[in-house]
This record gives C-alpha cells, sequence and structure tokens, in this order.
C-alpha cells in the first residue's frame, strides 16, 4: 500500500476489490474511518489491525470470503477503544469460542452500532452486551449463539 | 460654545474622508471580471431542479447576480489579495444538467477546494480537464450521478489532500490503477471511491 501513513479516512466500499487485506496495514497509525465493505476481500483480518487504535469506524461486513481468526478478534475488541461503530456482517467468526465471545463485554464503551449478522457464532452472547452505555444499533441475526433478552430496569 | 471654524472644517473633512472611504469600498469588487463571467456562464449551464439534491437543498447558484462581488456569492470563496476563486462549495445546489469538457468551470484555474456532490449532473462523464486544476487540495463529486471512467489526468492532482468521487452512478477506475492513483496522490488523507469499480 502506497498511501500515506498520514492517512485519516479509507473508504473503498462496493468497489470490487479481491484478494487478502495487506499485512502491513498497522502503520495507517492515524486512520479513523476505515470501510471496505461489499468487496471480495478473502483471507483473515491480518493481527496488526489490533495496532489501528484511533479508529472510530471499521466497517468489513459483506465480503463473504473473510474471516477473522479468535486472537485477532480478541485483540481488535480489546484495543480499539475509540470505535463508534463496528460493522462486521458475513465476516466467518465461527472459530471464535465462548470465552472470545465473552470479551465482546470490553468493546469500546463509547461504541454506538454493531453488527456480527450473519458472523457463524455459536455459543452464548454475553448478556452485558446490553450494558455498551452508548449501543443504539445492534445486530447479531443469523447466527447459532443464543442471546438470553432481558430487559434492564431504567 | 460653537466649533470654532478650525475644528469644523477639520471634522468636515473627516466626513468627506470617511465618505469616500466608504464609497470606495462599497463600488469595490475583490472578484476578478473573468471569474465572475466564469461563474455565471456555469450557473447558466444549469438548472435548479429540487430532484437533483437529495440529503440537503441549497440553490446556492440563485444568489449569483451579475455586477455584484462574485467572492460574496453563496458557496465561493476567493483570494481576496488577487480576486482569484479559489473555493467552491456546491454541495446540494439543486444543480440539474451535463457538465461539458467546455465548460467555464474549467477556467477557474485557482481553485484549490471544488465541492460538487449531491448534485445531478445527469451522467456527465468526469472531464480530463479536472486534472487542469493543479492546485486542488480538496475535490468531491460524491453522489452527483457521474459516470463512466475515472480521467487518468485525475493523478495529477498531486496537492490532494482529500478526494471523494463516490457513490455515482457507474464509475470505473480503470484503466488508472489504485496503486497508481496512491502513488501520485502522495498528500491525501481522506480517500472515498466507494462504488467505484476497481
Amino acid at each position: 500500500m502506497n498511501l500515506s501513513s498520514s492517512l485519516s479516512s479509507l473508504k473503498l466500499n462496493y468497489c470490487g476489490l479481491q484478494g487478502k487485506l495487506p499485512s502491513s496495514m498497522g502503520k495507517f497509525k492515524h486512520l479513523r474511518y476505515l470501510d471496505l465493505g461489499g468487496n471480495n476481500i478473502t483471507g483473515s483480518i491480518p493481527y496488526d489491525f489490533e495496532q489501528l487504535t484511533e479508529l472510530v469506524s471499521l466497517g468489513l461486513a459483506s465480503n463473504n470470503y473473510l474471516s477473522l481468526e479468535p486472537i485477532s478478534f480478541h485483540k481488535i475488541v480489546q484495543n480499539l477503544t475509540k470505535l463508534r461503530d463496528l460493522a462486521l456482517s458475513s465476516v466467518n467468526m465461527s472459530l471464535v469460542s465462548q470465552d472470545f465471545l465473552n470479551s465482546l463485554t470490553n468493546l469500546s464503551s463509547s461504541l454506538s452500532s454493531l453488527s456480527l449478522g450473519g458472523c457463524g457464532l455459536q455459543g452464548k452472547f454475553p448478556g452485558n452486551i446490553y450494558l455498551l452505555p452508548n449501543l443504539e444499533s445492534l445486530d447479531l441475526s443469523y447466527n447459532e449463539a443464543s442471546l438470553a433478552l432481558f430487559l434492564r430496569p431504567i | 460654545m460653537g466649533f470654532s471654524p478650525l475644528s469644523l472644517s477639520q471634522s468636515l473633512s473627516f466626513f468627506l474622508f470617511l465618505f469616500h472611504f466608504h464609497s470606495t469600498i462599497s463600488s469595490s469588487h475583490f472578484c476578478a471580471l473573468d471569474q465572475s463571467l466564469s461563474l455565471l456562464q456555469f450557473k447558466e449551464s444549469f438548472s435548479i431542479n429540487s430532484s437533483a439534491s437529495w440529503n440537503c437543498q441549497h440553490p446556492k447558484t440563485e444568489s449569483w447576480k451579475e455586477g455584484t462581488d462574485c467572492c460574496l456569492w453563496d458557496g465561493v470563496s476567493c483570494d481576496l489579495k488577487t480576486g482569484h476563486v479559489t473555493g467552491l462549495d456546491l454541495a446540494c445546489s439543486m444543480l440539474y444538467g451535463t457538465l461539458h469538457s467546455n465548460s467555464t468551470l474549467f477556467s477557474l484555474h485557482h481553485l484549490q477546494k471544488l465541492d460538487l456532490s449531491d448534485n445531478d449532473f445527469n451522467s456527465s462523464h468526469i472531464s480530463s480537464r479536472f486534472g487542469q486544476f493543479s492546485n486542488l487540495t480538496l475535490l468531491n463529486l460524491n453522489y452527483s450521478v457521474f459516470t463512466g471512467q475515472v480521467p487518468s489526468e485525475i493523478t495529477h492532482l498531486s496537492k490532494l489532500v482529500s478526494l471523494d468521487i463516490s457513490e455515482n452512478e457507474y464509475l470505473s477506475l480503470e484503466p488508472i490503477s489504485f496503486d497508481n492513483l496512491v502513488r501520485n496522490l502522495t498528500k491525501l488523507r481522506e480517500l472515498d471511491l466507494s462504488w467505484v469499480h476497481m
């Protein structure tokens, strides 16, 4: 990637992109918006996404042959503390086990939109995902994982 | 106590000075005449159509009147020393019509920021003449019904910091490769090519 490392926003949704994500994405330390949804990106999301700590929005949804390994999942959840919008629908996460699923609770408290529809998630979503204080939109549809529905007293 | 003749004449000349100063300001035009004419011809080449802008609607060119200073028109900004138009923000201006290669828009050589987003350019091609805006730091053609190939001349805009040509009718980046684009546009900090086929 020849793009400048001072890049703050890269949006390439529905561009017909093919191939794997470069493993050098971590150099874009100032990146706040990264949207690559609706392409034909394959392979797995590189580990070094954890270095994109300024990200406010990460969109990789609708790349049907892209996968997210448990460790990358954990690191993204753990390190991207400024995320407001995380869209990973249809990214294959079937290897993410219950332990990692539980770490969803560690997602950025500024998160306002989370979409993990059709990710092949199994097990049980942590019930306290509802406790994310700024969450406005939550899509967990089309997974095998179950979610205890409960209403929190207001 | 009346005014002494001296102070009266001083007051009068001060008043005349102020009057002269005021009339000089109001009759002077910052806008260079050729720039003003180019803008007016650009305006005339489009109609205002309420279905041309979707997200917001501000028919800015309606404030553009012959004989007034173009630097004061909605959406226009100038270098006040030279009178050159350096910024044109016509986002959501309800412009409908074809943007031709011979448009007088391309006479505005000093443009640094050009925003034509959310208008309806009726399946115009992006003219290769966009590549002549060598001072551009911002180009926004988002959601404006452009179609066809993105001209390779776009790679000449080496000062671009922000480029958005997303969400048009059908744009293709070919034959420029993405690598080629970003190799030339080294100052980019914001890049949106969503829905541009590559």
